[in-house]
């Protein structure tokens, strides 16, 4: 990689994934998890992202200060692609470490860094993201989540919808509309809250998912007060702050590994049946691989990587369902484990949301498509 | 800009002057591109010069433009080949026929070899042809004089001329011989899987430009056809395969240059990519274009059925999907595979 930011070398680079295979192989060993699909939404287990966090393995770029290790986007990506490739449950903390982090050290205070980063990044403060809403799914400024001014703060009212772990975290990021107060005309201005949950007026709904799972919640906001010291960012400015986020986050390997585990079990027993296919499929791994590397290297020069995140996020996502098609059509022929079969069944489950979240396939398309036009 | 992004736009500005010249000269388009090559000194790209990354970003901005020309047969493969196996060639463009070898004999008559080849591309414009051969208990490359052999053309589907070749039974000079070891086949396999990446790489992306500029300013029902959802979901689908086949294909062309030695994954994925690319790119260009861009007066087709033939020809993806499937699934660690460590 080249311009700014850390480099590594590749001995480096190596060294570092091999030591978090040890670390998985021990964690493995001592039956600390099993190994799960989709484990970055679903995985939730504050015991292994607090191991995690031990390790200094959350926070990798965020500055040392913060309880960061200024290390680089590569470096970043060699982790988590290792962990979620062994279907670790990092749910707890992966909103934390892929968003809030970043968000928090672009938009946030000092002061609200030093609160915030420190336990984060030891993997023991979890957020959710409150963004959707009951009418604003894709059309998410349709949300009609408010805030008022309060003396020393703001009062927060709406419900929010499809905020992954709320019921497990410490905070929910919550959008909501804002008075306008001199803005820009015909922009709706909305801003960034951080609502310290559990709280008497927040109510938190678990939504159970196909198979019974309980991730979504329902988020429930009543007149909840939110102190000026925990807005995120410029008032006025949330809308642009979250779509950035947004932006920056849709092409990590979370968007083609989330049925990996399965995959990999699936290797390990019939790896060398139907090799031709196969060929075709590792062909579409390291191709997402490739790309999404690249926009690793081009987050770390700071460049814009809307684009190209959007496309990974699409051929990525469909990628991770195609997968759970190849299994289950050899299944019947070559039968399957206990194990593999558990992990099938769970990636089935979670296949139809691979391409809903983080913006549908339908809405990533027109922002590229209007992007390339 | 750094030097590749400087090379391929210096080919590009290069290729686009040639095809002005060839318009206003009424000249032939092909040798307008090629003498534009020459003048670069880029024909010797990867053989006698400069390295093999460097002949690679050439055959990208080369494929991406209209005009049909020999570059990946001609400088990717015959005059690597040729020097590996120690043959002189003439200066100007040389044929290859690599898929199928002909039979070769040795006694104290000399050396000759004989059979037929099928689909010689470029043969009408190549100064000598290059062929493989199997006999003796080794293989072969070995120099022909196109000229001399029966031969009947007929159109590719990109519109050019291939031949089929009736070679009877010729001797073979001295000169015109040379060993094809097995260090060299199988670089020869590598060269031609990266050259195929990196020249359907080129092709597809000016065919989903062209898509996009189309649909931009195609009106129909009062508004441009990209405002339609269908519309731009198709072209966002083409863009996407690209994206991957490029991002893959230029990995395999980083690790070529830095290691001077392929990796079977990276190049493997990179063709493979692109292979599986080719077929939708092409038909979403020309699903968007309508019936306009299957006219011979439009240039869509020269890209599209320049994938249809590249992949068709030189890309081979189904041998490399069972190569590489085959590596992946009996790895200790298929993963510990992808990511380069097992």
């Amino acid at each position: 990689m080249s311009g700014p930011g850390p480099r590594t070398d590749a001995d480096a680079l190596l060294a570092l994934r091999l030591e978090v295979r040890r670390f998985l192989a021990a964690a493995l060993d001592e039956g600390v998890f099993e190994p799960g699909c989709d484990g970055w939404l679903s995985g939730f287990s504050p015991e292994f992202s607090a191991a995690v966090g031990e390790r200094g393995w959350i926070g990798l770029t965020w500055p040392v200060r913060y309880g960061g290790q200024e290390r680089s986007h590569l470096e970043r990506f060699t982790v988590i692609e290792e962990l979620l490739a062994a279907g670790a449950p990092v749910a707890a903390h992966w909103f934390a470490d892929r968003q809030i982090g970043p968000s928090l050290l672009r938009h946030g205070t000092e002061e609200q860094r030093e609160r915030y980063l420190p336990s984060m990044a030891r993997g023991t403060r979890y957020f959710a993201v409150g963004l959707s809403e009951p009418e604003a799914g894709s059309d998410l400024a349709a949300l009609t989540t408010t805030a008022r001014r309060a003396n020393g703060g703001w009062v927060v009212t709406g419900t929010k919808v499809w905020t992954s772990n709320a019921h497990r975290v410490h905070h929910v990021l919550v959008l909501a509309r804002t008075p306008h107060d001199g803005a820009a005309a015909g922009r709706v201005p909305m801003t960034q809250f951080i609502v310290d949950v559990p709280s008497p007026d927040v109510t938190i709904r678990p939504i159970r998912t196909i198979g019974g799972e309980e991730h979504f919640c329902e988020v429930f906001l009543d007149d909840v007060f939110v102190p000026d010291r925990c807005v995120l960012g410029v008032v006025g400015e949330g809308w642009t702050q979250a779509m950035s986020e947004l932006a920056d986050e849709r092409s990590g390997p979370e968007r083609y590994l989330s049925t990996m585990p399965m995959f990999r079990a699936w290797l390990s027993e019939f790896g060398t049946d139907d090799t031709d296919e196969l060929g075709h499929l590792v062909a579409n791994l390291v191709a997402l691989r490739e790309a999404s590397l690249a926009v690793a290297g081009a987050l770390e020069r700071g460049e814009d990587v809307s684009l190209a995140g959007a496309l990974v996020k699409d051929v990525g996502t469909r990628f991770e369902q195609e997968l759970v098609d190849f299994v289950g059509a050899r299944s019947p022929r070559l039968g399957r484990s206990a194990v593999l079969d558990g992990l099938l069944v769970g990636a089935v489950r979670h296949a139809p949301g691979f391409t809903l979240r983080g913006g549908t396939t339908e809405i990533l398309r027109s922002i590229v498509g209007r992007g390339l036009a | 800009m750094n030097e590749d992004e400087l090379l391929r736009a210096t080919v590009r500005r290069a290729l686009a002057d040639a095809q002005d010249r060839a318009a206003g000269e009424g000249i032939d388009a092909t040798d307008a591109a090629w003498a534009a090559l020459e003048s670069l000194g880029v024909t010797g790209l990867g053989a006698t010069t400069g390295s093999l990354a460097d002949a690679l970003h050439v055959l990208t901005e080369v494929s991406a433009a209209p005009v049909a020309t020999p570059y990946l047969e001609s400088c990717l493969l015959a005059a690597w080949l040729a020097g590996e196996a120690g043959i002189g060639i003439p200066d100007g463009i040389v044929s290859v026929a690599l898929d199928r070898p002909l039979d070769l004999v040795r006694d104290r008559d000399g050396t000759r070899v004989s059979g037929s080849l099928r689909g010689v591309r470029w043969l009408d414009r190549g100064r000598a042809m290059l062929v493989l051969a199997a006999g003796d208990n080794a293989s072969w490359v070995v120099r022909l004089d196109p000229g001399a052999l029966p031969q009947v053309r007929n159109l590719d589907a990109d519109g050019v001329i291939r031949a089929d070749v009736t070679v009877g039974t010729v001797a073979v000079p001295q000169d015109a011989i040379g060993r094809l070891t097995d260090d060299v086949a199988e670089a020869l396999r590598w060269r031609r899987g990266l050259a195929a990446a990196a020249a359907l790489v080129g092709a597809m992306d000016t065919a989903v430009r062209m898509a996009f500029e189309h649909s931009s300013s195609r009106v129909q029902f009062g508004r441009p056809i990209i405002s339609f959802q269908a519309v731009r979901n198709a072209l966002v689908v083409a863009a996407g395969e690209v994206h991957l086949a490029r991002a893959a294909t230029a990995r395999a062309v980083e690790i070529t240059a830095a290691t001077a030695r392929p990796d079977h994954l990276a190049v493997g994925a990179a063709v493979l990519r692109a292979s599986d690319a080719a077929g939708e790119v092409a038909r979403i260009a020309h699903q968007v274009h309508g019936a306009m861009g299957t006219t011979e007066e439009h240039p869509l087709w020269r890209l599209t059925m320049r994938l249809w033939v590249l992949r068709d020809t030189h890309a081979n993806a189904d041998a490399w999907a069972a190569a590489l499937g085959r590596r992946f699934g009996e790895a200790d660690d298929p993963w510990a595979y992808v990511t380069g460590t097992g």
